[in-house]
């Protein structure tokens, strides 16, 4: 909590709106400066006109794993090439564990994966360490 | 081959054979017959001396000299005598059948007179086999000799002239040699004739004998032979056919009864083949028809285990994400205004907190075990350090342990092998079985954990001075949401699923669980785990 880095800016992509708004009240306790978008769609528009320096992204929003593909367009793709070294940390409720979230692998598939997971619900100690280990490099 | 060794055997016994007795008969026939001959001849040759004295007696007793020796020429032109001469007591030739002889003086030692001479007194009387000879001319044919003593008769020395004396016994001997040429060439001509039968009778015996062992022996035995070799060869239809009413023809038959009996027995086999090989075709299919109806349920199976699979994660994301927003607005209202609510209120709140984790420890657990009991259910088996991952489950254990003044006491050896075990599924036991110790000891109560190796097998012992299990209830821990009555009656939560997924995952490491507890005392777990170092 002491080590926030109060001008980052987070995207929080998540279609569940009292989600959004808890990670929000608790990343603005942080205190970071929090946007949000309910859909990928959204989340590409904001990501271009904000340029987030960090993203929050949730796996499974209007279709099983659309989170791993916009994952992998911005990695990859030379529509997001500015915005190619944004880290971005997955949100699931689907937990590692359990195996089922690996079901569609997307390494297997030839995606390229998040720089970091975290289950929900998060816990905002965890969460701010994961984003500042991030944001540090 | 056979044919010719065969044949030629017989024959060479057969000539053998037929020399010996065809020989024999012959030599001892043409002996025999060749003495009874001489023997006619000799007495034709005695008579015929006898004849030829009587004719010339006349004249010897009127002592007609000229006589003698004219009718001595005439017979000594006949065919067949050598010579006819007479000569006196003192050998000297009187007259002969050749006129250049008279006078001629013949030794006593001569061959004709040894017969009567061989002694010093002469004999007087002659036997007819004695008085002939038989010996080889310095011209090359033998000649039978007849010596014919001329005794004295009263005429002789009673006559006028009183040429012989009285007490003279012979008065000169008469020789006749008969020529032995013709009889001698008749003889070899009948030799010869006995040769030539017998050669004759040699080739139609031995002929006769080829012509027997070739029909009766050599064409039924080749007709064998060629029907073994062909038998030799897989070919069961070939028959010897025709039999002679012999041994040979039995053999034939036997061996074409053989034959039948052969094909019989194969074609019985061929059947038996035949219907194996259906049954095993019949076998086959079915077996390919339940590999296939296994395959389509298995199919089915695994497309029902994907519809699972999927409908736990829509289930768990929807339920994991209410809860998420439920405990964290919680934790927000708790920290923020937790001073601002009333005590009923905070108590309220608390306690929705609380319940809320309980549920979301207890969606971990079913979807836990959900997955450990699923086909889809993965162990990444590899080497691990079992200490290591104990003192890393120790660790997290802390925490709560030292909440309630427990405490952990670790023995695990300096020295550890390696064992092939998934390292997370292991960590799930070792945490379930750790945090089930905690959790039922009361305050200022020890938990033990200890690490041992035995031989083949790996001994992890857990445990500690709680609340224990009643016996009664032992056999029903491992069951999937039971939970002892006594743990419930102390209001210690749980889900009823830690110790299936413990249950679970010993299993797949094909390792053993065993739990020993008093009630009121404490409980042990022993974990069990096989010292494998190949995959699994």
């Amino acid at each position: 909590m002491k080590k926030i880095n109060p001008k980052a800016k987070i995207l929080v992509i998540d279609d569940d709106p009292d989600f959004r708004k808890v990670v929000s009240i608790m990343l603005k306790a942080g205190p970071y400066h929090v946007i949000t978008a309910k859909n990928p769609q959204e989340g590409k528009e904001k990501l271009f006109a904000e340029k987030p320096d960090l993203i929050l992204l949730d796996i499974m929003m209007d279709s099983l794993f659309d989170g791993f593909s916009l994952c992998h367009d911005i990695k990859t793709s030379e529509e997001y090439q500015e915005l190619r070294e944004t880290p971005i940390i997955f949100v699931s409720a689907v937990k590692e564990m359990t195996g089922s979230r690996f079901t569609f692998n997307p390494s297997e598939q030839g995606l390229v994966g998040p720089d970091d997971y975290i289950d929900k619900p998060v816990q905002p100690d965890d969460l701010f360490a994961r984003i500042e280990k991030l944001l540090k490099k | 081959m056979l044919r010719r060794s065969l044949a030629i055997k017989l024959i060479f016994c057969v000539a053998i054979i037929l020399i010996l007795t065809i020989g024999i008969f012959a030599y001892i026939n043409t002996n025999i017959q060749r003495k009874y001959l001489i023997e006619e001849m000799q007495q034709n040759a005695v008579r015929l001396s006898q004849t030829i004295e009587r004719s010339i007696q006349y004249d010897m007793l009127t002592a007609r000299s000229d006589y003698i020796q004219r009718r001595l020429e005439d017979i000594g032109e006949q065919e067949g005598i050598e010579h006819i001469r007479i000569f006196d007591k003192k050998g000297k030739i009187t007259a002969a059948s050749s006129v250049e002889e008279i006078g001629m003086l013949i030794d006593k030692q001569a061959e004709a007179c040894y017969t009567c001479h061989s002694d010093r007194e002469a004999l007087k009387r002659l036997s007819t086999p004695d008085k002939t000879r038989i010996f080889k001319l310095e011209k090359g044919y033998r000649v039978l000799g007849v010596v014919n003593p001329i005794y004295n008769e009263p005429k002789c020395y009673d006559d006028a002239c009183h040429f012989h004396p009285k007490d003279q016994n012979v008065l000169g001997v008469m020789d006749i040699l008969i020529s032995l040429a013709r009889f001698d060439k008749q003889i070899g001509t009948s030799r010869k004739q006995i040769l030539i039968y017998f050669l004759f009778t040699f080739l139609f015996i031995s002929a006769s004998i080829s012509l027997f062992i070739i029909l009766f022996v050599n064409t039924p035995i080749h007709r064998l032979i060629e029907g073994t070799q062909r038998i030799a060869k897989g070919d069961l239809n070939y028959r010897i056919g025709s039999y002679h009413s012999d041994e040979i023809g039995e053999l034939g038959r036997s061996f074409d009864m053989m034959t039948t009996e052969l094909k019989k027995s194969r074609e019985e086999i061929e059947q038996w083949n035949l219907k194996l090989k259906n049954e095993v075709k019949k076998a086959t299919e079915k077996l390919r028809k339940i590999n296939k109806e296994l395959n389509t349920a298995n199919k089915k199976l695994q497309e029902l285990d994907n519809m699972k699979s999927d409908f736990m994660r829509r289930m768990e994301h929807g339920s994991r994400s209410h809860l998420a927003v439920i405990k964290s607005c919680l934790s927000l209202a708790l920290g923020e205004h937790y001073s601002e609510l009333n005590e009923q209120q905070k108590d309220l709140v608390k306690t929705a907190e609380r319940r809320s984790s309980a549920l979301l420890e207890l969606l971990d657990d079913i979807l836990l075990l959900s997955y450990r009991k699923s086909t889809k259910a993965v162990y990444h088996m590899k080497p691990v350090q079992v200490p290591d991952i104990i003192q890393k489950v120790v660790e997290d254990t802390q925490d709560q342990a030292q909440k309630r003044s427990i405490m952990i006491d670790v023995q695990i050896p300096l020295e550890f092998p390696q064992v092939l075990a998934d390292p997370e599924a292991l960590k799930e036991v070792f945490s379930n079985l750790l945090n089930n110790a905690v959790k039922y000891t009361e305050e200022h109560g020890t938990v033990n954990v200890s690490v041992k190796q035995k031989k083949g097998i790996i001994e992890i012992i857990v445990s500690d001075t709680g609340i224990g299990i009643a016996s009664e209830d032992l056999s029903q821990i491992f069951d999937e949401f039971y939970r002892a009555p006594n743990a419930k009656s102390y209001k210690i939560e749980g889900t009823g699923l830690g110790l299936a997924i413990v249950k679970e995952i010993v299993e797949a490491h094909h390792g053993s669980l065993k739990v020993q507890s008093e009630l009121g005392k404490g409980s042990t777990f022993t974990f069990l785990l096989p010292k494998t170092d190949k995959a699994e």
